[in-house]
């Protein structure tokens, strides 16, 4: 047996979790309830109903049919699902309000002339059916949060609490399965010190909060969020690494990725920044910050380990 | 879709451990695990296909484990520090130093140290249960020891 010694402790290490007999019942408790059958009806048992039932649902289905392909036809609608989530601790926001703008700024309207608008339930989620054609957007509106404006594609909304003026808060998402990391590098305006973030909270000399990793995702599409406080005169980078791409030697690149930044502070949004030129680099520079100054940079480079993002 | 209670019955005696192992690694808190082995004992009970052999429908039965307890990572908030899993029963051979390296090594990596050293896996067939190269397995393997090996010493280490 290879590593013979950490087999046998990782054995003994794991084996502490077990299904509990008791939990199994549960589960077969739980199965057995999705399964229970409906009455049966004794009419089934008189054969002379099957047959004018068959046709009466037949003409049902058909007639149904006709309707259905007749308004597909008129309207074709979209029926898009919305969640909208906290972007600091992925909480689901129940109450937010969802207005839906069309590209030349005006609210959408229904058949009746009322503005589209969808509420969150207790999940954070709203369903809402649109008439297709053209590119709108959403404001994603909630007590306590900064407005949101995004594509209405449906899908997940991360949006911000209000934060103090001095704060900034940095959400990254992307499109495809894969590990992208959110970098915050400081560097100090005498030059004398860079301290390169993005696994854990950092503090200053006294112990105050530089920066926070609110959110950390190292599978599906995001979020990942970094809050910090660039109040002072250092120099505050932001950068993307792709690190599916730097050491698993993932095919999908960080530009297939289609990486998104979405920039806050204090109470309002910033900006959301795309990487919208074709990359073969891992690493995608997107703003500094300094004496409270914000400059995009969009370039992108190569590195061979997080260590060397700047 | 027809139910097949007793299979399922079968099954969770049969595999519930081994996917509480599994589901373990993603949660390190067992509520939440048995919570992801519940889910997927449901998945197993209305969509489990037939299966060619025990080992086809384990490996079926962690792949989707797997897949539920990504749903998981990914959705729910998860702090920046490891907490202590007060729901674990500390036995005589408890080793905090392995507990707290297992703890610290990201989830790709801990689900492979699972499936290779205690499911006894071979690289390729953890390739296929977690969807990814033979190589892309050897380099989270090597990199997972490796982690490892820096917090409690080479001497587990053949």
């Amino acid at each position: 047996m290879i590593d013979k010694k950490f087999s046998t402790e990782y054995k003994n290490h794991i084996e502490s979790a077990e299904l509990p007999v008791d939990y199994q019942a549960e589960i077969l408790s739980n199965l057995k309830k999705k399964t229970e059958e409906p009455p049966k009806y004794k009419f089934y048992k008189n054969r002379k109903f099957i047959a004018p039932l068959v046709a009466a649902v037949l003409v049902v289905c058909i007639g149904l049919s006709v309707f259905l392909s007749f308004n597909f036809l008129k309207n074709q609608d979209v029926t898009l699902n919305f969640k909208v989530m906290s972007a600091t601790n992925l909480r689901c926001i129940s109450g937010a309000k969802i207005v839906f703008i069309s590209p030349s700024g005006e609210r959408i309207k229904d058949k009746n002339g009322e503005d589209i608008t969808a509420f969150t339930d207790e999940n954070g989620t709203a369903t809402v059916t649109l008439p297709t054609g053209e590119d709108y957007k959403v404001e994603v509106i909630a007590d306590g949060f900064i407005t949101l404006e995004e594509s209405a594609e449906g899908g997940n909304y991360y949006i911000s609490p209000i934060m103090n003026d001095d704060t900034y808060r940095a959400v990254l998402t992307w499109d495809k399965e894969c590990d992208l990391d959110a970098h915050l590098s400081v560097t100090a305006h005498d030059n004398t010190e860079r301290i390169n973030y993005y696994k854990s909270d950092i503090k200053d000399e006294s112990g105050v909060f530089l920066a926070a990793l609110d959110v950390d995702n190292e599978t599906g599409d995001g979020p990942e969020t970094i809050t910090f406080n660039a109040d002072d005169n250092s120099l505050w980078r932001f950068s993307v690494c792709s690190y599916s791409a730097l050491k698993e030697n993932s095919k999908l690149s960080l530009f297939e990725a289609k990486p998104k930044v979405t920039l806050y502070q204090g109470n309002k949004l910033v900006g959301t920044y795309t990487l919208d030129k074709e990359t073969a680099d891992n690493v995608w520079r997107v703003f500094e910050i300094k004496n409270g100054e914000m400059k995009l940079s969009n370039y992108t480079y190569s590195v061979n380990a997080v260590t060397e993002i700047e | 879709m027809s139910f097949d209670y007793k299979r399922t019955e079968e099954a969770m005696k049969l595999y519930g451990d081994s996917l509480m192992r599994v589901a373990f690694t993603y949660t390190q808190n067992m509520d939440d695990a048995q919570d992801m082995v519940q889910e997927a004992f449901l998945r197993y009970f209305t969509k489990a296909p037939k299966f060619k052999s025990d080992e086809h429908e384990k490996a079926w039965l962690i792949r989707v484990t797997i897949n539920i307890c990504k749903n998981y990572i990914a959705s729910a908030y998860r702090k920046n520090y490891a907490e202590l899993d007060e729901s674990i029963t500390v036995s005589d051979s408890y080793n905090s130093d392995l507990d707290e390296a297992i703890k610290s090594l990201p989830h790709k990596y801990r689900i492979v140290i699972h499936l290779y050293y205690y499911e006894g896996y071979n690289q390729k067939e953890i390739g296929k249960i977690v969807n990814l190269t033979e190589s892309a397995v050897a380099t989270r393997l090597q990199r997972g020891r490796s982690l490892l090996k820096k917090k409690i010493g080479d001497d587990y280490f053949d």
